[in-house]
């Protein structure tokens, strides 16, 4: 298990330096120019020359590489063009906001998800089974953007009962609370649609093993039989699913923030991409994949523990 | 005739009682904070970093420049007490406003604005070009200085009431490094930069030591207001029910798109004026369709302007009939009864000039032709919603008349990109500038081919000769010549095809918010204004 731990890790790095890799090459292969997008229109062409000069764009793009991946290896990621503040600390006052809102929307999806699924499956072909599909189907299908603003609308507009946008303070503080609920639930509710109806899936094969039977016969109440031994055994997919989905929370996360004015990393990285402002670009995308690859880790690490038949080698 | 002693008893205690009317009616609207609802991005507020507008609204409140522009658009002083030119214009003497400090507690004095302009300012920001005339500054006294000039400048005063140009303490950048405008921000404003909480807002609070503002504006300080809190709010429907629902009580620059449901809540007040903004459509003058006149004025009559404000900007613009935009000082009225015999909605009149340059409809074609060339343009626009429907419709009408157009649509840095590299016929542009100086400077000389900025490529050299009289005669009335020659030239020519000028809208809650009445005469809506004026009711 250790030496699998160490491993993985130890890959961790060439995948991120992969990743870095592809982001340098391919921002700096699309069009546009930082420095005038800062500059904007009134700047002389001297003093762009001046400021690319100072920022190293002026230098073949083989050697802005070879200069940046010196400074990865220092733990430097630069400095923003657009704002001169270090990449990285930008990133990090960020992360907080889209870690608290991503973990929220995570937690309350996953919550929902089993009950949702195991609920459909116990009671497969009933009115709550068809309750559940259809929910999974609904929420699946409907656009964040849409689902924010409407979420606003109701619970915001016509019956002011949570706060409409921002941040309200730190997530351990009521005022916190509240203003997670709404952009956590838009984030959470489509992907619990998507794990519910796996939950479902894998909750009806379980159920149908001999053990289960045994269980049952052995005068087991049913809601042991479900939580303890079903529930454990059905996890596998519901793992996998779960850590595929990571990536889209983030991803959706970016559009949650634009709506609820929720100040994390998605903005951030939107903004940098649009204004060409590659150390953030990096920064962000390093930070991304890192999170990623420990939810991906998590998830083997998740496998072992919900199936003792695997071994992590 | 002897005054009483009732008399006077009851002439001091009427007195008493007006004071006490005033002093209250002031005392009334003090405090509170006022929270602004901000819609556009924001990097910094740095100057020497970011050359992007979204600043100007908080450097306006924490940082002053040394002249500010009044209803009229002419410069009044703001830090500086008088001021005078040689006669020759190669000096002009200033003497500053005593008793001002820094927010960092630096004093303001001559030496202080010498050590930030010279070798700072002028050298490394996105706008000390407009002092590329001053060859020196010398300090005269504590508080007097002289700028030595080695041509005249008569926009010396414009440029220093400029909002860009405003006065920090060169020391503050020293201090904060690659932090300021980011951590930190210094001026001598009417209010203090207190933090910035990354994407969420921006809070200021009143500088109690402000007394110096300008005499056009109702209050010169201190401000009423104890603080102002900027809330980012990038997406326009929430901006809008946050003003409607929530906590901001004003917005300036309301997303048109929302128009109609704000001016229908009644508990808003909602305010419009013409904005520096102009739109206009330009042609590659180093291509050969479009170097033909003919044909330019051809796609210029093709195009139904009102029906560009109507899809595009849902109304929320007016018709544009010269380069210069109605709000930018420089701007010379007479452009529109010029423009409107020039700039006309007339589809016949395009297919005359289109016939007359030779393109021709083959039989069975809807694709004009000449010597086997099709006329075929490439339109290219940013992918904003707007400007998309501004190409879309172009596309339609240009069709209409004969043209094969391709239309590319691409996100900003792809945009000035493309616009560079000069792969393309026709770009709709816009040019947001308080200066029509430097609008021509920038989109009709030579030397702005150069700077990147005249990507049409427009070159004319008599043209070139009078932006460079408008900008540096000194006699007001040859300025005001040479910019309405240069202006009408430029419609003239076709180059720039004016458009549109998007008008701008500031929305209040009306039961909260006072002091707009003053704010409103005001071309721009002065940050400077909005922050010394405006009260909680």
């Amino acid at each position: 298990m250790l030496t699998y731990l160490v491993r993985r890790t130890l890959l961790m790095i060439p995948i991120l330096i992969g990743v870095a890799t592809v982001v340098f090459f391919s921002m700096r292969l699309a069009p546009g120019d930082p420095v005038r997008m800062i500059a904007g229109p009134l700047a002389s062409e001297q003093r762009l020359d001046e400021i690319r000069q100072e920022l190293g764009l002026d230098r073949p793009i083989l050697v802005q590489y070879g200069i940046w991946f010196r400074n990865l290896l220092r733990g430097e990621l630069g400095h923003s063009i657009a704002s001169g503040v270090s990449a990285l600390h930008l990133v990090a006052v960020r992360i907080t906001a889209t870690l608290e809102l991503t973990v929220s929307a995570f937690i309350l999806s996953l919550f929902i998800a089993l009950a949702a699924g195991i609920t459909a499956a116990v009671y497969q072909a009933s009115f709550y089974d068809n309750l559940v599909t259809f929910g999974a189907l609904f929420w699946l299908s409907m656009p964040s953007f849409w689902l924010g603003l409407m979420f606003m609308f109701l619970l915001s507009v016509r019956i002011p009962f949570l706060p409409i946008s921002g941040r309200g303070g730190a997530i351990w503080t009521w005022q916190g609370i509240q203003h997670l609920i709404l952009p956590a639930l838009t984030l959470g509710l489509p992907g619990a649609g998507a794990t519910a109806r796996i939950v479902r899936s894998s909750v009806l094969d379980t159920l149908s093993q001999d053990y289960v039977r045994t269980a049952r016969s052995k005068g087991l109440a049913e809601r042991v039989v479900v939580l303890k031994h079903v529930l454990r055994n059905s996890l596998i997919p519901v793992i996998t699913m779960t850590a595929l989905r990571l990536p889209w929370l983030f991803g959706g996360a970016v559009i949650v923030e634009t709506v609820f004015a929720w100040p994390g990393m998605g903005r951030l990285l939107t903004a940098a991409i649009f204004n060409r402002d590659y150390p953030v670009v990096q920064a962000a995308a390093l930070i991304y994949t890192a999170i990623v690859v420990l939810a991906n880790y998590a998830a083997d690490v998740l496998y072992s523990v919900a199936d003792p038949r695997i071994r992590l080698q | 005739m002897r005054f009483g002693r009732k008399r006077l008893l009851t002439a001091m205690m009427l007195g008493a009682l007006c004071l006490s009317v005033g002093v209250s009616a002031l005392a009334q609207n003090q405090g509170g904070t006022l929270t602004i609802g901000f819609g556009t991005r924001l990097d910094t507020l740095d100057t020497f970093r970011s050359a992007l507008a979204a600043p100007l609204k908080i450097l306006g409140l924490v940082c002053d420049t040394l002249f500010a522009f009044d209803n009229d658009l002419r410069p009044q002083p703001v830090l500086v007490e008088s001021w005078t030119q040689a006669e020759n214009g190669l000096e002009w003497s200033f003497k500053l406003k005593e008793g001002i400090t820094f927010h960092d507690g630096t004093p303001f004095n001559a030496q202080q604005l010498k050590d930030y302009l010279w070798g700072f300012f002028i050298d490394q920001s996105f706008t000390g070009w407009m002092f590329s005339a001053v060859e020196d500054m010398v300090v005269t006294g504590e508080y007097t200085i002289d700028f030595v000039l080695s041509e005249p400048s008569p926009l010396l005063l414009f440029n220093l009431a400029y909002p860009w140009n405003i006065i920090q303490p060169k020391g503050a950048y020293d201090e904060y490094g690659d932090r300021y405008g980011f951590d930190a921000l210094v001026g001598t404003g009417p209010f203090v930069f207190d933090e910035w909480v990354q994407g969420e807002k921006i809070v200021l609070k009143r500088n109690p030591n402000y007394t110096h503002g300008p005499d056009f504006v109702g209050n010169q300080g201190p401000a009423f207001l104890d603080g102002i809190v900027f809330r980012i709010l990038p997406e326009p429907a929430t901006l809008i029910n946050e003003l409607r629902f929530g906590n901001v009580d004003l917005v300036v620059g309301l997303p048109t798109t929302h128009l109609d449901v704000v001016e229908g809540d009644t508990n808003l007040t909602v305010m419009s004026r013409p904005s520096y903004y102009s739109q206009f459509l330009e042609f590659n003058m180093d291509r050969p369709i479009t170097n033909d006149w003919l044909v330019r004025n051809a796609v210029n009559h093709a195009i139904d302007r009102e029906a560009l404000i109507n899809a595009a900007w849902s109304g929320a613009a007016a018709v544009s009939y010269g380069l210069v935009a109605p709000a930018s000082f420089g701007y010379w009225p007479g452009i529109v009864d010029f423009g409107k015999e020039i700039l006309t909605y007339d589809p016949d009149a395009a297919v005359r000039l289109l016939e007359q340059a030779g393109w021709m409809l083959p039989a069975g074609g809807r694709v004009r032709e000449k010597n086997g060339e099709r006329l075929k343009v490439k339109l290219v626009t940013t992918n904003s919603p707007t400007y998309q429907t501004l190409g879309e419709a172009t596309v339609a009408m240009l069709q209409e008349v004969g043209f094969e157009v391709e239309l590319f649509t691409f996100e900003l840095a792809s945009y000035y990109s493309v616009a560079l590299e000069g792969d393309w016929d026709l770009m709709h542009m816009a040019w947001i500038d308080e200066s029509g100086y430097s609008v021509l400077q920038s989109k009709a000389t030579i030397a702005g081919i150069e700077g990147g900025t005249n990507d049409a490529r427009y070159r004319d050299a008599a043209l070139d000769s009078l932006i460079t009289l408008a900008q540096t005669t000194t006699d007001p009335e040859m300025r005001e010549a040479a910019m309405a020659t240069a202006q009408q030239k430029i419609v003239a020519d076709l180059v720039y095809v004016p458009m549109t000028v998007p008008l701008s809208y500031l929305g209040a809650k009306t039961g909260r918010v006072g002091g707009l009445d003053g704010l409103s005469q005001h071309p721009w809506w002065l940050d400077l204004m909005l922050g010394l004026d405006l009260y909680i009711k």
